[in-house]
């Protein structure tokens, strides 16, 4: 698409100020309009199990709750493993999200639909494909044994869950991000006899950096809430593999406080992650949308 | 972004005119959604239960009576929409049909929502322990191929979750669950008479191994053996706090040492959230051994059990009563017999339980 002739789309960022479409805007921004009243009833849906969970719990409770050693294990592995996946996924992730964001090749498509799969995948059913793959007994359980790696009921295999379930988030964002970067630059590079690592380093990364960085919270968050594939995969050990969705669900019939307390936490953690990609790159998005 | 750029494009084509054509349909529009709104915030009674009172102060504001009320009248002023130029639309007020389809609407759902209610002669509804899935699907149909003109329905969940749902008001005639912690529960709330309980299975605990025995077990003592993988359920279920219970047990015979329960722990290496979940980490043979109930080994032909002595065996006895306010309380009880006679019995003993009878 940015292979376009950009005289038109700058016109198009300056609109006529008689233009009908002026009054539109002005129709859309109005407080209370109907669209107002269809959403609402959705956002009151989405916002009052959360409203409900930070009411139900005090902050004095909260703040006791979180010296158990339990609570405190769980937010260790939680951290220390997401950390890792993270790392993990932005290592192997980049190279595959530059390859799908220039490249066209036979397959592409099939190529980019693995790599959505995860994210519409029940987590469950990951977590038991990875033991299929990866177990004991599993497609490459016999290689691994012999190499004395074994994953099950380790950190490395809730390291492997969540990078799993949470890489697409990345591994897309980032590859529109690449693929958004305007071809003219590059090409005026690549004549300025730029080498294919100086051009990742020194153009495409600097001018894709909000998209990546926004995938990578993004996939953080999302393996920060992993709980199917881990608790299949993984098992769950307090200290070891007991992360805080697990702690929670595990907690949730016996121990509503461990839920509860573990629940805010996970909330709030999830919230500032996304609000730091809106406000990071939320002044981009309205230009970003326009130029398209 | 191709979503924006859809959007984008779509946008485009969206003229002002066109914004404008739909208004008439407007105020029905929003009879609807705010009769819906009514129904949803009176449905939010459920708030108090969960003890979020703060929140609904806030919420019933914004009923008919409170802004989106006002909104709704606003609207037709701001399209230059007047009860004049529109008096057909005022004089059929839509807003009590509105309502009456909404609440239909939601009523019907919520009925959804609910445990089936035993609908004509001689369906019984039976709220039964998930482990008893299997002998008790056999069970409900050799009773109702003796009683033919009879539809038993099942519904398997842990007991906890069946507790609560009783106790919530879900309509049921017989209740049997894995424990009897959790059947006194329903005796307390009033729906079960505590002389009506009565015990009929009991079931064990056993070590299960995959069939080809990658950890090379051999008897109970073998569970201590450093470097196992043992998975058990977590201490927060039945299965898993039966499992300790267990280690206590053998700890205070004769057999095994004190050091038993410490090394069998220290090889535990997962507390799964459920015993099916114990089971299948074993049969996938991801585990060394596991520990689970006999009733959930004897489906699975991927493990071998290896026996606990009844001594070091902890009582796992699984009590079954009809509801004082079961819909059909007759049958109920005529199920309940079955249950316990010999031909159910024999389905129980099938499936790894022992009837209570032996």
């Amino acid at each position: 698409m940015s292979a376009q002739p950009r005289a038109p789309r700058s016109s198009s960022e300056q609109p006529d100020p008689m233009s009908p479409r002026l009054r539109t805007d002005g129709a859309v921004g109005r407080r209370w309009d109907r669209w107002t009243l269809l959403g609402l009833p959705l956002l009151v849906f989405l916002a009052l199990p959360v409203v409900g969970l930070l009411i139900r719990s005090s902050p004095t409770a909260l703040v006791a709750n979180l010296a158990r050693p339990d609570v405190g294990k769980a937010i260790a592995v939680s951290l220390k493993t997401t950390l890792v996946s993270i790392m993990v996924i932005v290592a192997f992730g980049t190279p595959l999200a530059y390859m799908l964001g220039f490249r066209n090749f036979k397959g592409k498509r099939l190529v980019e639909t693995l790599v959505d799969l995860p994210t519409v995948l029940p987590p469950s059913v990951a977590g038991v494909a990875l033991l299929v793959a990866f177990g004991r007994r599993g497609l490459l359980g016999g290689a691994l044994e012999d190499l004395g790696l074994e994953i099950a009921f380790s950190q490395a295999a809730v390291v492997m869950a969540q990078s799993f379930v949470a890489a697409p988030f990345y591994v897309r964002t980032a590859a529109l991000g690449f693929g958004a970067v305007d071809k003219e630059l590059i090409q005026a590079a690549m004549l300025d006899g730029a080498g294919s690592w100086k051009l990742f380093r020194e153009v495409v990364l600097p001018l894709a950096f909000p998209s990546a960085l926004s995938g990578a919270v993004m996939s953080w968050a999302r393996a920060l809430g992993e709980f199917g594939a881990t608790i299949i995969f993984a098992g769950n050990f307090p200290g070891r593999t007991q992360t805080m969705p697990l702690a929670i669900y595990i907690g949730f019939e016996v121990d509503l406080n461990t839920a509860l307390t573990l629940s805010v936490i996970l909330i709030l953690l999830s919230f500032a992650s996304l609000w730091l990609i809106r406000a990071s790159l939320g002044r981009d998005a309205p230009e970003a949308q326009a130029s398209r | 972004m191709l979503a924006q750029h859809a959007f984008g494009a779509a946008s485009r084509y969206s003229k002002p005119g066109s914004y404008h054509t739909s208004h008439i349909r407007l105020p029905l529009l929003g009879c609807i959604l705010i009769s819906l709104a009514d129904s949803v915030i009176s449905s939010l009674g459920v708030l108090t239960y969960l003890e979020c009172t703060p929140l609904l102060p806030g919420l019933t504001r914004l009923g008919p009576a409170g802004k989106l009320g006002k909104v709704s009248r606003r609207w037709g002023v701001d399209r230059g929409w007047s009860p004049a130029s529109e008096g057909t639309r005022v004089g059929r007020r839509p807003f009590p049909t509105a309502l009456t389809v909404i609440w239909l609407a939601l009523s019907a759902c919520t009925g959804l929502g609910t445990n089936p209610v035993p609908v004509g002669r001689g369906a019984l509804t039976v709220f039964a322990a998930a482990s008893l899935a299997e002998p008790f699907t056999e069970i409900a149909d050799a009773f109702e191929s003796q009683h033919p003109d009879v539809d038993v329905a099942l519904n398997f969940a842990g007991s906890q979750q069946l507790v609560q749902q009783i106790v919530q008001g879900a309509s049921a005639d017989v209740f049997a669950s894995a424990n009897r912690a959790q059947m006194d529960v329903v005796v307390q709330e009033g729906r079960i008479a505590a002389a009506e309980v009565q015990d009929f299975a009991h079931n064990r605990l056993v070590v299960i191994i995959p069939t080809d025995n990658p950890g090379h077990l051999e008897d109970l003592r073998d569970l201590a053996r450093p470097d196992l993988k043992v998975v058990v359920a977590a201490p927060e279920v039945p299965a898993g706090a039966y499992a300790l219970a267990f280690l206590d047990l053998a700890v205070a015979s004769a057999d095994l040492s004190p050091e038993y329960r410490v090394g069998v722990l220290s090889n535990v290496v997962s507390h799964e959230e459920n015993v099916r979940a114990v089971l299948s980490k074993v049969a996938l043979a991801e585990a060394d051994a596991g520990i689970v109930y006999a009733s959930d080994a004897a489906g699975e032909p991927r493990v071998r059990m290896i026996e606990i002595p009844q001594s070091m065996n902890p009582e796992i006895m699984y009590p079954i009563a009809v509801l004082l306010d079961a819909p059909e309380a007759g049958l109920a009880l005529t199920f309940v017999e079955f249950v316990r006679s010999t031909s159910g019995a024999a389905i129980l003993l099938r499936h790894g339980f022992t009837p209570a009878g032996e």
